[in-house]
């Protein structure tokens, strides 16, 4: 993917700018948020993201500016302010996640790779398929093998996101955003055990298994 | 003065020590009244018998000189003359007979002396009461007797007026010293019962507040002075180390968030090696440990969170996204949330009394705090325990106030290991654990963290026994 990285702190940027170079992704750097808005306005780029206290022009006004445009690349917010309140002026603002600092490597990498995605996804698939496990988005049925599989609303909307994002890392703080609509990162394991249900459902009965525990980043779902 | 007042003014120790300071002050007043009445009436009874025996002596020598004949004369006369309540009688012993006097009848003893005797009013017709008469006994001669003596009616009536005035002093003595020790105590009840409803609210929470000094330098002027740079300097140390235990968790967490990040990447270098070139070999001890190291760096950074969260929330700093909020929608949540870590003990999460109300409230803030309250039921919960989530409408009177307004009352109660008595008071404190759950994974911010949710919504959390387990309330305003 083609990221644009607007974010003043140099050893911060260069850690991102490794970290996803190293995955492959091609990464933009301006330290400047004039420049950076700048580049924004007239580049193509597949995901942007951007620090929220910036020299010259903050974060927020990039992201006004840029939707007021018309620009609708996916914008996540990285930024020192963890306060809930900025968490919604962000998103209000026109961003579609936020990050606070610090953060996990793992955490912005499954981030950005979900929000590069989305514009590819269309809305309108009523059925999600991973390897011979698949999730009729209509009728709520999950099967496996042609087996029915009897899942609970919570493991279902689990699956559901999984799936959705499959092959891609989704950390815990992710799937108890979309899954449970709360935002804040709940520090517990309690995802675990939820997540450890599900396997017992969808993989335990099955030869292969399909979701993967990626230690200290969070879960994947994909094909054997 | 109220009845409330008054009742308080009897358990004051200051009105104790006021009324033993009066009972000390009456006795000894007491004592001093008591010398007074007994050397007036002593010199009263001298008086008296020095005027007794004064005119005892001029008879005597009116005997000697003029003879038997004169006497009775003069006794006789004396009589006429005064007025006043001389008794007299001379006595012929051996004619068995009275010569003179106005005593009607012969005492009983005729030994030589002082005597009582009753007296039957003869000379002083006015009263017809028998008084007793002090009377000193003679012998002129072998042959006569001369009785002479005072009435002591009068002495009686002086005796009484001043025991009367004595009285009266009494009670005078005992009314004022009753009134300057009443003034003198509220003085010092007011004082004290201000010290005391301050230091209440000091321990109540309120740190900043200070008593008022009135600049009269006096002892309570000096304990105020003393309290308040007491409290000046607990609430400094308290900042300290509120400050102490901020700044370390902020400027900690940075570093670990970078070692957190290279320990990932170490990780992800050892899985790729171990893919390319080794796959057969299965000896991944060296990356349990890098995943191990991720997940204590988790934990370490997820303490330092809740630190300076309710550091936060605490200080005011965290404003709340207060919403509309469903109480059915958000205990929903948090039991289905929470409900596979119950299942996993068999223990079972009624949520018969959900009732369904909507309130003003932050809706992350508060399904943090209630799924601490809920976890922590969960954890210490015996399998196949039983936890119960409740919601109602309840009205009750708020902190330190007498008007009652509606709160929203939510219950986590369970039958585990409940909280002693004397751990009740200390389980918000921060990193407080009690003996029983020290054994347990925490840290002993859970609780500090949900009090400092609940403050911040302006409600109250009540800590309750369960008979057995743990029960806790919340009330959250609806205004």
């Amino acid at each position: 993917m083609h990221i644009l990285l607007i974010e003043d702190d140099q050893s911060i940027a260069d850690y991102i700018k490794k970290g996803l170079t190293q995955e492959n992704h091609i990464v933009e750097h301006y330290s400047d948020g004039k420049d950076g808005l700048l580049v924004a306005a007239t580049e193509t780029f597949d995901v942007m993201i951007i620090d929220r206290m910036l020299p010259n022009i903050d974060g927020l006004t990039i992201i006004r500016t840029l939707r007021a445009s018309k620009i609708n690349t996916p914008i996540l917010i990285l930024s020192a302010l963890s306060d809930v309140n900025q968490r919604v002026e962000g998103l209000k603002g026109g961003a579609n996640d936020y990050l606070t600092k610090p953060f996990a490597f793992s955490e912005l990498s499954a981030r950005v790779t979900i929000l590069g995605q989305n514009q590819v996804q269309q809305a309108q698939i009523s059925k999600l398929n991973v390897g011979d496990l698949s999730l009729d988005l209509l009728s709520h049925k999950v099967t496996r093998e042609s087996q029915n599989i009897d899942v609970q609303t919570t493991e279902y909307r689990l699956l559901e996101y999984l799936m959705r994002h499959a092959n891609q890392v989704v950390s815990r703080v992710m799937l108890f955003e979309h899954v449970w609509d709360y935002n804040f990162d709940p520090k517990t394991n309690v995802i675990d055990v939820h997540m450890s249900r599900l396997r017992k459902k969808v993989d335990k009965p099955f030869k292969t298994p399909l979701i993967h525990t990626i230690r200290g980043s969070g879960y994947v779902i994909k094909k054997p | 003065m109220s009845l409330k007042n008054l009742k308080k003014l009897t358990h004051n120790s200051t009105l104790r020590l006021a009324l033993s300071y009066l009972s000390v002050f009456i006795f000894s007043s007491l004592i001093l009244v008591a010398f007074i009445y007994w050397s007036s009436i002593e010199y009263i009874y001298k008086q008296l018998d020095h005027h007794i025996r004064y005119d005892m002596e001029n008879i005597q020598n009116l005997y000697q000189n003029e003879g038997k004949d004169k006497l009775i004369d003069s006794i006789t006369e004396r009589l006429k003359q005064q007025s006043y309540d001389s008794v007299y009688l001379l006595y012929d012993i051996k004619l068995q007979k009275k010569l003179a006097g106005n005593l009607s009848s012969i005492p009983k003893t005729l030994d030589n002396g002082w005597h009582m005797v009753a007296l039957d009013k003869i000379s002083t017709s006015s009263h017809h009461k028998t008084h007793s008469a002090r009377i000193l006994i003679t012998p002129l001669s072998t042959q006569l007797i001369l009785i002479n003596g005072l009435d002591m009616q009068s002495a009686h009536q002086q005796e009484h007026i001043i025991i009367n005035n004595m009285l009266l002093g009494i009670v005078i003595i005992f009314i004022l010293g009753l009134m300057g020790g009443f003034i003198v105590s509220i003085n010092t009840i007011k004082k004290i019962s201000l010290i005391n409803t301050t230091m209440q609210k000091v321990g109540d929470g309120h740190i900043n507040l200070r008593l008022p000094i009135d600049g009269s330098d006096d002892e309570f002027d000096l304990l105020a002075k003393n309290f308040n740079q007491m409290l000046a300097r607990i609430q400094i140390l308290m900042d300290k180390m509120q400050n102490i235990s901020n700044n370390i968790a902020h400027d900690l967490r940075i570093p670990l968030t970078r070692i957190r990040n290279r320990l990932e990447s170490i990780q992800q270098q050892i899985e790729s090696k171990s893919e390319t070139y080794n796959k057969q070999n299965n000896d991944n001890s060296a990356l349990s440990d890098v995943e191990q190291n991720i997940e204590d760096t988790d934990n370490l950074l997820a303490t330092f969170e809740t630190i300076l969260n309710i550091n936060k929330f605490e200080s005011g700093v965290q404003k709340l996204n207060i919403q509309s909020l469903s109480s059915k929608k958000l205990l929903s949540d948090l039991i289905d949330y929470n409900e596979p870590m119950a299942s996993d003990k068999s223990i079972e999460i009624s949520a018969e009394q959900l009732e369904d109300h909507i309130f003003p409230g932050d809706q992350n803030m508060l399904f943090l705090a209630l799924a601490n309250l809920l976890n922590n039921a969960i954890k210490y919960t015996p399998n196949k325990g039983v936890i119960s989530v409740s919601s109602r409408l309840t009205s009750r009177a708020c902190k330190n106030q007498q008007v009652e307004t509606e709160y929203l009352e939510i219950v986590i109660a369970d039958n585990g290991l409940g909280i002693s008595e004397q751990d009740k008071s200390r389980v918000f404190e921060l990193f407080y654990r009690c003996e029983k759950s020290r054994s347990l994974p925490g840290n002993g911010l859970g609780l500090t963290l949900v009090s400092a949710v609940i403050n911040l919504h302006k409600g109250m959390i009540e800590l309750d026994d369960n008979q057995p387990g743990l029960k806790v309330s919340i009330y959250l305003p609806l205004l």
